[in-house]
């Protein structure tokens, strides 16, 4: 399972890659829209982790596109507070869950326990 | 072995001592976890502080290896989390829980040990030390694995707690000395709004001076940062002369109040009696501030406003030096905003006509410093 964790702030994206890879699991990460879609296209990714607020393209838009191209593409949302989100909204927008930071480190695991490694 | 133990107890003592004196709770936490990572030779430190809005501990430091950092304000551990629930039931009795072990976990037991052990697993932990103030958990800090493998000691162990309490201390005075700060600054606030309406009851008696006290302190305030920015002023707080420069200039003619508004605004030229009761207002003005607590300078601004260098103003006839600097200031802004406004009894000088006149008077009623300081900020536009 590969996935990609996009998100402007390069220490999350460093910090999530390395927990991820502790959890045995593939991990790359991206810090801008831009980015996202061209590590997307190169290391085609099972799920990607995603911050909604980007310098460059709206995390949603980025989703949007990389749906287009891989409609199997399965998403986990962690974004700020500023652009908090209801469960239902989540949904709508093709992912599959959401947290909003700060985040509780075990409940991202048991989320990734969950949809990731079925256990 | 017993010499290195030594070293690190020393430095990190050093390091207590040091954390006290900081009054920002960033710097005094990143150095606190910098020492801790580098003496006890362990791969990361994270500290977790209690977050009033949030009501939970937010990631706040982080040192160590990259990949184990967490970025500030990522992660957070609420406060009913049965860690932070374990240390404060440890924490009401007698024998108290200075840290826990990831290898002692297990003693723990029932359901509340697997919760425990996940928060350990995933901010990947040997050790957690709480940090309490009272009865209430400041701080969970999370260490590492140390680089050589080995456990840590009963020894640095004792000592993590010691400075745990130490940071505990230190951050609660960085808090207060940050809330006073805060309280300072309202005051700062309130005080200036109270300054505010009082200049403007000047204003309402006295209507040709109209936006006139504005613009004076405006003036007072660019030639003084001119003064900071060519740095002529020594041996005085800067800050202290522009709080004590601006009420002055605020409040310069307060004393009007006591004047007559038959003399006030009287049209036309005034007689030399009336000419001297309307001298009298830097005096009441001084008199009105003299019950006000900490008013010393900005009433000798007021008092002196009108005094010449050359000694030939009131109310004391002071000369030179001996007039206070923040009167020397408000005298050229005064002159100037009086000299450019149209009376009743005579047409506004131009701009230029203005500066010159300012320049003629420089060692005669101005002190000549503040005059080539004066020019300077007219030049640059900036009055």
């Amino acid at each position: 399972m590969k996935i990609l964790v996009i998100d402007d702030e390069v220490e999350v994206g460093v910090f999530l890659c390395d927990f991820l890879k502790r959890l045995g699991l593939e991990a790359e990460k991206a810090t801008c829209g831009a980015e996202a879609l061209k590590m997307f296209a190169l290391v085609n990714p099972d799920w990607v982790f995603l911050d909604l607020k980007m310098p460059d393209i709206d995390g949603l838009e980025v989703l949007r596109k990389m749906k287009e191209i891989n409609s199997g593409i399965q998403a986990l949302i962690i974004t700020g507070r500023d652009d908090e989100l209801s469960e239902n909204e989540a949904h709508s927008l093709g992912a599959r869950d959401y947290l909003i930071k700060p985040i509780d480190l075990d409940e991202l695991r048991t989320k990734i326990k969950k949809y990731i490694l079925n256990t | 072995m017993q010499n290195t133990q030594l070293d690190y107890r020393k430095e990190l003592e050093k390091a207590a001592k040091r954390i006290i004196l900081i009054h920002k709770v960033d710097t005094l936490v990143k150095l606190l976890l910098r020492s801790i990572v580098r003496f006890l030779n362990i791969e990361h430190a994270n500290l977790l502080l209690y977050d009033q809005g949030r009501n939970a501990y937010v990631a706040h430091t982080s040192k160590g290896k990259a990949g184990l950092k967490i970025p500030k304000g990522f992660t957070k551990i609420s406060k009913e989390n049965q860690l932070i629930s374990y240390f404060t039931k440890m924490h009401s009795q007698i024998i108290k829980a200075d840290y826990l072990l990831f290898s002692h976990i297990g003693n723990i037991g029932g359901q509340l040990q697997n919760e425990i052990r996940d928060q350990f697993v995933v901010y990947n932990a040997m050790a957690c030390i709480p940090g309490f103030f009272r009865e209430k958990l400041i701080f969970a800090l999370f260490l590492g694995k140390k680089k050589d493998g080995h456990d840590f000691t009963d020894e640095e162990l004792g000592f993590l707690s010691v400075l745990s309490s130490d940071a505990v201390m230190a951050i609660q005075n960085a808090n207060l000395f940050q809330d006073l700060n805060e309280q300072l600054l309202k005051n700062k606030e309130l005080f200036l709004q109270t300054v505010f309406a009082l200049s403007s009851a000047i204003e309402a008696k006295d209507p040709y001076t109209q936006g006139h006290t504005e613009r004076v302190t405006h003036y007072a305030l660019a030639v003084a940062l001119e003064l900071k920015e060519t740095g002529r002023i020594y041996g005085i707080d800067h800050e202290r002369l522009f709080d004590n420069l601006r009420t002055a200039a605020l409040l310069h003619d307060i004393g009007k109040i006591g004047i007559a508004e038959s003399i006030l605004n009287k049209e036309g030229a005034l007689t030399e009696d009336e000419r001297k009761e309307m001298q009298r207002h830097s005096d009441i003005g001084a008199k009105i501030l003299s019950g006000v607590n900490g008013f010393y300078e900005p009433i000798l601004g007021v008092k002196y406003h009108h005094e010449k260098y050359d000694g030939t103003g009131y109310p004391d006839a002071l000369k030179g030096q001996n007039i206070p600097f923040i009167a020397r200031i408000i005298s050229i802004a005064d002159t100037f905003d009086a000299i450019t406004s149209t009376r009743s009894y005579r047409k506004a000088l131009s701009r230029q006509e203005a500066v010159e006149l300012i320049s003629e008077q420089s060692g005669k009623q101005f002190d000549p410093v503040i005059v080539e300081v004066f020019l300077n900020v007219c030049k640059k536009g900036k009055i």
